[in-house]
């Protein structure tokens, strides 16, 4: 019972830190990808630099994605942190909208 | 002989001052944030404990599951909702928290931890690393009989090879608070091509 009650105070105190350190995603427009370097546009229409790493993650419809999918003009989602040396953001995840959805601008 | 045994204690006093006060400069130089990684001499020492604090028995423990696709499946499912908050589905240590921990989870998938013998992973996971964000995952009282921390040895072995589609179905495992879920559902409507608020640069505050 004490292990139960223990276990879910640590799940709930590592929910709560991720969702409080977690910020929002970053959503955007691709602008153009120069090796691994994504450029994007927000939405407020302000231009982001995202790095893409080895260990970056591409899905699109939770189906796993590759760096390919990635064109000028697609929507994404994009999880990322800054990272420290390279003072940037660095990409974790990338959630890419699939080739059906219209890309509203 | 006593004069020995004075000049004896005398050093052995001095050299553990001395110890202090270097760790105590190493501190406050250093500070207490754990946003640095350890240096070569910590982690090789902290290894090095850790190695001499898991018995020989405890080490030489053998894995009594078979890595059958059905304890990778049930294994995956397990690290996907205990164990990826830190270590990440794929076992790489690249996550929110896992980034803020000193010392920093490792990178499973590396020598480093497969390296390790069945039987200290078993450990591992069982009792807990002091002084690290590794928590014990077992009551103390199961032995070498906890089934569900074999199966996870077993997949620890697996992440090296994990595949993209095991990677996407493990995300779908993690849990989520209800913000989380609000979240996705308002990325789900942006990629769809739906309209949503503009945000306040919300990338600038994300960590």
């Amino acid at each position: 019972m004490l292990k139960r009650v223990a276990f879910c105070l640590l799940t709930l105190v590592l929910c709560a830190a991720l969702s409080h350190a977690h910020g929002d995603p970053i959503m955007g427009t691709v602008t153009a990808l120069n090796g691994d370097k994504l450029e994007i546009r927000d939405r407020n229409n302000k231009p982001v630099e995202i790095m893409l790493e080895k260990a970056t993650q591409y899905f699109i419809n939770d189906k796993p994605a590759t760096k390919a999918d990635l064109k000028a003009g697609v929507r994404v989602v994009i999880d990322a942190h800054m990272d420290a040396k390279i003072k940037m953001l660095a990409a974790e995840e990338v959630n890419i909208a699939p080739a059906s959805a219209t890309n509203k601008k | 002989m006593k004069r020995v045994y004075i000049k004896y204690v005398f050093v052995l006093l001095l050299g553990f001052l001395g110890g202090a006060t270097l760790a105590g400069v190493y501190m406050v130089s250093r500070g207490i944030g754990t946003h640095e990684e350890p240096t070569r001499a910590e982690a090789f020492v902290a290894r090095s404990l850790r190695h001499f604090a898991i018995s020989r028995e405890a080490r030489n423990a053998r894995n009594p599951i078979a890595a059958s696709p059905a304890v990778l499946t049930g294994a995956m499912a397990h690290f996907a909702d205990h164990c990826a908050s830190c270590h990440g589905n794929d076992g790489r240590g690249a996550t929110t928290i896992g980034r803020g921990l000193y010392p920093k989870p490792p990178d499973m998938t590396e020598a480093a931890t497969q390296q390790l013998a069945d039987g200290e992973l078993y450990y591992i996971i069982e009792n807990g690393v002091r002084f690290t964000g590794m928590p014990a995952f077992g009551d103390g009282t199961g032995g070498t009989m906890n089934n569900e921390s074999w199966d996870l040895v077993a997949f620890i072995r697996h992440l090296p090879s994990l595949t993209a589609e095991e990677l996407a179905e493990m995300k779908k495992m993690n849990p989520r608070s209800p913000m989380d879920l609000a979240r996705e559902e308002e990325m789900r409507k942006f990629l769809r091509g739906e309209e949503i608020a503009p945000s306040e640069d919300a990338h600038k505050g994300h960590h």
